[in-house]
């Protein structure tokens, strides 16, 4: 049963006028919405315009794409595990490096430890007072030789 | 040069697919729905034969995959009928013109920022484009790729996507979030040429816009999401919900083939659209009554998609799902609730679509029940409610974390439900100058 049923007097015509109110604000909102997102283009976005795809990686993975060079470089495509809290870095290296075998210690398994052990540990890490991701530090791990902390900066 | 490349496979899928749909429709449809849903029918194409060539063995390569595209180009070229109606410009007002002048800046604005990115969504990266990526190299689907990366998700969008970087010859994943893009332009599409049936192209603008302008939609269909999958599973819902009403309203079995290879299609999308299928075969088989082996048949090839990557999961080892570690807690109905109803009023996500479903259901909510699509929106609803009942993750994280992308999958049918109940409430007295439509499906 409709509730406007219950309304005193002009029921069939309340509705139809809410419902012309909340589209006209619904509209006027995403028409301000529309034309803010359309400027950002020409704001927030527009020094996108102007990079080629090296720069535009790092400008979109930062930190983790110098990892990703850093690696590339030192493991040659080997499996290796990434000590980390940060999962973002374990995904983003997991997507970019892939066939390269990418093992996270918060998702590892006793299987993948049998069935594809990693040759390398990895352990990114921030530099105090700097809130960004500036090192990594690479272990072979058949030999436990540190290959060294390669600072990004 | 991969970029125009790109762009022409994606007018093509839209142009190819809509010349079959228009050959295998009975009526003249309009022009846009043709488009909207002859993408749809392409995209269906090219999943079903990746999948086939994967279960059988044969390596998927440029050559094959080359040739696959160019067959249906060529079969849809001179299959093109009559009824394919080329479009003409009409006469519309300024108001009109004001709307699609908004709508193609929409466009224009995600496909840009589609494509000005690199992929950067992590869920896109950790499962969807991973997927793909793993396709790619090893030619074909592979199991290994489930247990290595531990989800169980299903490999529809990753198969396409795979696709074209077989056609491209390479892993070109800032080129290819133009496809999502694709999926947005093609929600409209249908949107547009389904609501149009019913209403004026002014209602049918607006609500189109009223969808186009949704920041949730918005970041998924080229800024800052490109790359997930929710966008294209609710293009696979729409096309579902909107075709099995044209069955409702026609009976014409070959909107009922279609309904069907959307909702299986939309299982191998995401896993929410195996609930989804459900649902619809629920729905559906109220609407086929009485049942006959003719409309059976129908049903099969969609029956048989969904079916095939249920018995994949099911015989072969395979990633469990989480929900399999998990039980119902009842005590959790008042939280999941709670927070499920904050989001309705997420106006920086959603504008004012829930609100306006709210004042729809209070309003005339015998007459929106009573409605396909409204229906499978609201079963799905509640399949939502009940995941994060049994989710064996914190509920509370999980619903922040995932129910605008959930809410994103029903969207489009909520926006062509609420059209429709505009539709019936602003034509009894309006500004919006609501004249009775061509053709009515109500």
């Amino acid at each position: 049963m409709r509730i406007s049923r219950y309304l005193p007097k002009h029921r069939e015509a309340i509705f139809p006028w809410i419902f012309s109110a909340v589209l006209i604000v619904w509209i006027s909102f995403s028409i301000f919405r529309t034309g803010y997102n359309v400027a950002k283009l020409f704001t927030q976005d527009s020094h996108l315009f102007f990079l080629n795809d090296r720069q535009k990686t790092r400008e979109v993975y930062g930190d983790i794409e110098s990892m990703r060079q850093s690696l590339a470089l030192i493991t040659k495509g080997e499996p290796f595990l990434l000590v980390t809290n940060d999962g973002e870095i374990y995904f983003f290296l997991r997507y970019l490096l892939y066939p390269q075998k990418v093992y996270w210690t918060h998702n590892v398994t006793r299987e993948d430890e049998y069935l594809h052990p990693w040759k390398y540990v990895f352990y990114p890490y921030m530099i105090p007072g700097v809130n960004e991701k500036h090192a990594v530090q690479i272990i072979d791990r058949t030999t436990d030789k540190n290959l060294g902390i390669i600072k990004q900066k | 040069m991969i970029l125009p490349v790109v762009i022409i496979l994606l007018i093509s899928l839209f142009l190819s697919g809509s010349f079959l749909l228009s050959k295998i429709t009975p009526q003249k449809e309009n022009f846009f729905f043709l488009l909207g849903v002859g993408f749809g029918v392409f995209v269906i194409i090219i999943m079903s034969w990746m999948l086939i060539f994967s279960w059988i063995g044969i390596p998927i390569e440029r050559s094959n995959a080359t040739l696959l595209f160019v067959s249906i180009v060529i079969a849809s070229l001179f299959l093109r009928t009559k009824k394919w109606p080329f479009p003409s410009v009409p006469p519309i007002g300024k108001f009109e013109y004001f709307l699609l002048l908004l709508i193609t800046s929409l466009v224009a604005f995600v496909s840009l920022e589609s494509v000005l990115r690199l992929p950067m969504g992590w869920d896109g990266l950790a499962t969807w484009l991973l997927q793909a990526k793993a396709i790619y190299l090893a030619h074909g689907l592979d199991r290994e790729i489930f247990f290595y990366a531990q989800f169980d998700s299903p490999p529809g969008i990753g198969l396409l996507v795979a696709y074209f970087y077989t056609l491209l010859g390479g892993v070109e994943d800032n080129a290819v979030l133009l496809l999502f893009s694709a999926f947005y332009v093609a929600c409209i599409f249908v949107l547009y040429g389904s609501i149009r049936e019913f209403t004026n192209r002014r209602v049918a603008l607006i609500f189109v816009f009223l969808f186009a302008s949704l920041q949730s939609v918005i970041r998924q269909a080229g800024r800052f999401d490109a790359g997930y999958v929710d966008l294209p599973l609710a293009y696979f819902f729409l096309c579902a919900g909107v075709l099995l009403l044209r069955y409702k309203f026609t009976s014409k079995p070959i909107f009922l083939l279609l309904s069907f290879l959307f909702a299986g299609m939309g299982s191998l999308i995401k896993n929410e659209g195996v609930v989804f299928f459900l649902f619809f075969l629920l729905i559906s088989i109220r609407q086929m009554l009485p049942l006959r082996l003719k409309k059976i048949l129908h049903i099969l090839p969609g029956l048989l998609i969904f079916l095939a990557w249920l018995i994949y999961k099911t015989i072969g080892p395979f990633y469990p799902s989480y929900l399999s570690h998990g039980h119902l807690v009842l005590e959790r109905v008042f939280l999941v609730s709670h927070y499920m109803f904050i989001e309705f009023f997420r106006i920086d996500r959603w504008n004012l679509i829930w609100i306006f479903l709210l004042i729809c259901s209070v309003a005339i909510w015998r007459r929106l029940l009573s409605l396909l699509t409204f229906q499978l929106a609201l079963f799905q609803l509640l399949a939502y409610f009940v995941i994060y009942l049994l989710t064996p993750l914190d509920a509370l994280e999980h619903i922040h974390g995932s129910f605008d992308r959930l809410l994103l999958h029903i969207t489009p049918l909520v926006i062509f439900s609420v059209a429709f109940c505009a539709y019936d409430i602003l034509n009894k007295k309006s500004i919006f100058k609501i004249k009775h439509a061509k053709r009515s499906t109500a």
